[in-house]
């Protein structure tokens, strides 16, 4: 998986033009994995 | 307990004043706005996104600046930063001030990726027709444009992330007196008490 896109400039280099929104996924992703560590931990230790 | 700061009345222990509440919704409905104008057509929900995105982003920055202004001049700017006794309330449990050591951090992290998403997307204007200027792809190079639409790509998935954390918190019954106090302004005494330290946070003094 990319971590940016990329084009060809008019002299035919790669350049990079923005992030891969491929990552989208694994960004919300970890929103979810830290919400569910939560609040599973907070399940087994309540009163912390 | 405060009885003349805006409708707080007896009983009631003032969190948020209403200026400060309004704020907030703004700058949400605003980040909201921005994040679906530009995420939605990538995910394939095609529209004309641009004009509502980057005046969405101006009504940003004018907000985030009255809340610099704010939180300079007229609150208690520590009341947000991390100091050693929140360090020491990490082994020993004690109660926090107004803000606690994790809402100080998160605070943090996301002041730093606003700030970053309006310093790209302000340059980024340059880029893009508006009323008051044609478009100027020959503002910055091919790869520095590149390395600046990267920053407000990431800085927008990050807000994703933040922002399912920032709604769980918000959502979660033990966390239910600070979300009331972000609509209505107040907490009780008793919750006051039970969650505060008065002497970090001198909610009498502030009202
Ligand atoms: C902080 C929340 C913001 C988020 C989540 C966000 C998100 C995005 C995303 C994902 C893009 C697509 C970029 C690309 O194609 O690589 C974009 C484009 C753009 N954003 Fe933002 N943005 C935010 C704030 C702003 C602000 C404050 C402004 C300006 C006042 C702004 C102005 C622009 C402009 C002009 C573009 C389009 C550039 C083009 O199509 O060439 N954005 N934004």
């Amino acid at each position: 998986m990319e971590l940016f896109r990329y084009a060809t400039s008019v002299y035919g280099d790669k350049v990079i033009i923005g992030a891969s929104f491929d990552l989208l996924q694994w960004f919300v992703g970890a929103g979810v994995a830290a919400v569910l560590a939560h609040a599973i931990f907070k399940w087994i230790v309540p009163s912390h | 307990m405060s009885s003349h700061a805006g409708s707080v009345q007896a009983g009631q222990i003032q969190r948020h004043k209403l200026v400060d509440r309004l704020y907030h919704w703004v700058m949400a409905v605003c980040i909201l706005t921005l994040l679906a104008t530009s995420l939605l057509p990538i995910i394939g929900w095609k529209f004309a996104w641009l004009a509502i995105h980057w005046v969405t982003g101006l009504v940003l920055t004018v907000a985030v600046l009255f809340h610099i202004v704010r939180a300079l001049f007229f609150q208690k700017p520590m009341s947000m930063v991390v100091d050693g006794q929140d360090l020491q309330n990490l082994g020993s449990g004690g109660r926090p001030g107004k803000y606690n050591l994790a809402q100080k951090l998160y605070h943090l992290a996301i002041a730093v990726l606003i700030l970053s998403g309006i310093a790209s997307g302000l340059v980024m204007l340059r880029k893009i027709d508006t009323p008051w200027w044609r478009r100027d792809p020959y503002w910055f190079s091919d790869s520095s444009w590149g390395v600046i639409y990267s920053a407000h790509d990431f800085v927008a998935m990050s807000l994703v992330t933040m922002i399912i954390i920032h709604v769980y918190f918000a959502l979660r019954p033990d966390e239910w007196h600070l979300t009331r106090s972000m609509f209505r302004g107040w907490i009780t005494p008793k919750e006051y008490k039970d969650h505060f330290d008065p002497k970090r946070w001198n909610a009498e003094e502030e009202a």
